[in-house]
């Protein structure tokens, strides 16, 4: 097959621009009309007046409507794994709404997430088997299917988590799609690039309606299914003729969101003896951001830098040849592990100026 | 109320109508794209290049017997599938034409494929002869005939009992896409062998090895990687170097066999076999020393040496110095659906035998 050039999935990321952002203001109406509502009746809840939900079903419509304008105009851009991805998304959506609605518990959540996880493995990676990335192909065996449902249900959960201030989520995935579709231009990967052009243009699309102030939410649904998207475009490539899962750079890509999940597991195992594990809390990173006394524009605009500055690894991580790439994933941890360090000494320094009692001035 | 807010009349809906406004969002809309979708992924199926065989079967049902024979062709050589039925359809529509030696290897793959019993391959073997000079072959060494025999036999899941005469193993290497040489010269290199080559490599399976033999000298190995067998013409009957490089225990092999392969004089005779897999750690400048030796550069595929592939099968008997593609090779490369290559040979037999 002849590899698609970047002028076609520029076409895909109009499109899903498009649907978008046309699309999302009737979203927004039917969830008015019907109360799908966000209100900030709890203390984790930054917004200050209800606002709808059904944001997810714009990047959902323009998942569809790309998928059939590429089918009609030029069906040789469709891979195997971009009709599962939309029955299984469907599946996510419907997951999702009913979170929103409900507020269901995160156990549950959890389950159907591996479940369908599991279910993409078989359908549309199978007999293809799981590989790993830098050269160094590791046979997985019957831990591949397990392997390949905690990381989607991991990227789900990793997106899910920072969707709480107004644009974090949908731009930090637009940075991830958009660092990814360089790299599989590079890489010349047909399938991640549809998914991945479909979720630049969608989610720059919903920024428009979503970008502080927000007059739309994409709840659990589109947080859910931007992340399933996410893992499961990234879950199987084919590479030099045998299916790999090149995880590494959507790793990196996404580094922000998974150190924010690995933070708020490490929590959560704290909560556990308690009884509490399920049990959201207000410490995730942009609700420290946030304490420390920055706006929500700003909050938002810093952890974007520093998902760009991923991302630049990751492509780094993409085109390096193989012997060079070990020392990208080294670096992305590095840098992670000091922005973390950084928040938490400015929290502590923000605690030390609350506690000081105020100077006394002694002079006669 | 006549003045209540969007908002505030909607906070009225029950959770339950909430869900069922959303979800039915969301089923209208898969409804309405799978509407628009299976048109088209039909239309797209239907000119899918890998359905060829249900094209063909209503080209023949049209009547279009050249235009059938024309798609199988490009089809077959194309995906190599990995199903009979294509294969048999071939054989069956060239047969009696002068395209005799195609249906052959067809009406091969199609008892490969569905794993036909020992008569209709030992007929097939017969009619190969018919047509086929190099039957008659009498090789040096008997060992030799055993073990070719035996690896047939394992790979082919041919009883024990089952005697393959040399005329067979000959057939045999031709049938499998192999290449024969019945007056000693080695491929378009310009270069004579005075005693037989034979180099057989099995692919994927892992019940047998590559077989590698020169005059009498027999070489058999079943170790992973790259087999390298060195004769020098010339001198008087000199012992061959065999050689074997496992490029999957690291880089440091892909350098060693570059090294090993350059330090050999011009016009040295080399015979390559692979057993399972020799592609991890294959450098641009194996592929150019290999090349070295005439082999062929359709061997690449898309920067990708697909002999050396995962689980294919590759063997070549080249010369030191020859032009690329000058060299004899074969290989099983293609994996159609998840299928591997089947065992593959070359044998070059002196010009002095009939």
């Amino acid at each position: 097959m002849i590899f698609p050039g970047p002028a076609e999935y520029l076409l895909t990321v109009a499109v899903a621009f498009l649907v978008a952002a046309l699309s999302t203001p009737l979203f927004r109406a039917i969830a008015r009309r019907y109360g799908i509502l966000d209100y900030p009746t709890h203390h984790r809840k930054i917004h200050a007046r209800p606002t709808p939900y059904l944001g997810g079903l714009a990047f959902f419509t323009a998942y569809l409507v790309v998928l059939i304008e590429s089918i009609w105009r030029r069906p040789e851009l469709i891979a195997p794994v971009h009709y599962p991805l939309a029955v299984l998304g469907a599946v996510i959506i419907l997951l999702g709404l009913a979170d929103d609605i409900f507020n269901l518990s995160g156990a549950p959540k959890l389950m159907v997430e591996l479940l369908v996880g599991g279910i993409l493995y078989h359908w549309a990676v199978g007999e293809q088997g799981l590989a790993k990335p830098l050269h160094a192909i590791i046979d997985l065996g019957p831990l591949a299917p397990v392997i390949a449902s905690v990381w989607v249900a991991g990227v789900m959960n990793a997106i899910n988590f920072t969707d709480g201030l107004d644009g974090l989520a949908a731009g930090l995935v637009a940075i991830a799609a958009a660092m990814l579709l360089v790299v599989g231009i590079v890489n010349q990967q047909p399938a991640t690039c549809l998914v991945m052009a479909t979720l630049l243009g969608s989610t720059l699309g919903f920024l428009l309606y979503n970008f502080h102030p927000a007059t739309i939410f994409m709840g659990d649904a589109g947080a859910l299914f931007l992340g399933f998207m996410l893992g499961g475009a990234t879950l199987v490539e084919q590479q030099k003729g045998a299916a790999v899962v090149a995880l590494i750079v959507p790793v990196i890509t996404i580094a922000l969101p998974i150190a924010d999940t690995l933070l708020s597991f490490l929590r959560r195992l704290r909560r556990a003896r308690e009884g509490r594990f399920f049990h959201p809390d207000r410490e995730h990173l942009h609700h420290r951001l946030l304490a420390l006394g920055l706006d929500q524009r700003r909050a938002v605009l810093i952890m974007y830098a520093f998902s760009l500055l991923m991302g630049l690894l990751a492509i780094l991580a993409g085109i390096l040849p193989g012997r060079l790439k070990p020392g990208v994933p080294f670096a992305a941890a590095g840098f992670t592990a000091a922005a973390v360090i950084w928040l938490h000494r400015l929290e502590q320094r923000k605690r030390a100026e609350k506690q000081e009692p105020p100077a006394q001035d002694n002079r006669p | 109320m006549p003045n209540q807010t969007p908002l505030q009349s909607a906070e009225r809906s029950s959770p339950i109508r909430q869900l069922i406004a959303a979800w039915g969002t969301v089923f209208l809309l898969f409804v309405l794209f799978n509407l628009l979708w299976w048109p088209a992924e039909y239309r797209r199926l239907a000119a899918d290049p890998e359905r060829f065989p249900e094209q063909v079967k209503v080209l023949i049902q049209s009547g279009k017997r050249e235009e059938a024979i024309r798609m199988l062709e490009e089809g077959l050589s194309r995906f190599h599938p990995p199903a009979p039925e294509p294969w048999n359809a071939y054989a069956g529509l060239v047969q009696g034409s002068a395209k005799v030696q195609a249906s052959l290897r067809a009406g091969w793959h199609s008892w490969r494929l569905q794993r036909g019993g020992v008569e209709s391959l030992l007929e097939l073997t017969r009619k190969t002869c018919r047509v086929w000079p190099c039957c008659g072959w009498h090789p040096e060494s008997g060992d030799m005939v055993s073990e070719l025999s035996r690896l047939w036999r394992t790979t082919l899941d041919l009883p024990d009992s089952v005697s393959l005469e040399t005329r067979d193993l000959i057939a045999l290497a031709w049938l499998s896409g192999g290449r024969t040489s019945c007056n000693g010269v080695i491929g378009a290199t310009g270069f004579q062998a005075d005693e037989s080559l034979i180099v057989w490599s099995p692919g994927a399976d892992q019940r047998s090895g590559v077989l590698m033999a020169a005059g009498k000298t027999l070489y058999t190995d079943a170790r992973r990687g790259m087999h390298v067998a060195l004769l020098r013409p010339g001198l008087d009957h000199p012992a061959p170097e065999f050689l074997h490089f496992d490029f999957w225990s690291g880089e440091e092999t892909a350098a060693r066999f570059v090294q090993c392969l350059r330090s050999v004089p011009t016009g040295t005779f080399a015979l390559f076999a692979v057993t399972m897999d020799s592609r991890l750690n294959f450098t641009d400048e194996d592929e150019a020393c290999l090349m070295e030796f005439g082999i062929p550069g359709e061997a690449w595929e898309n920067g990708q040496l697909v002999s050396f592939g995962l689980r294919h099968a590759f063997c070549a008997i080249g010369v030191r110095g020859a032009p690329p593609g000058s060299a004899m090779a074969a290989w099983s490369p293609h994996v159609w659906r998840g299928i591997p290559g089947h065992p593959v040979c070359c044998i070059v037999i002196p010009e002095h035998q009939p």
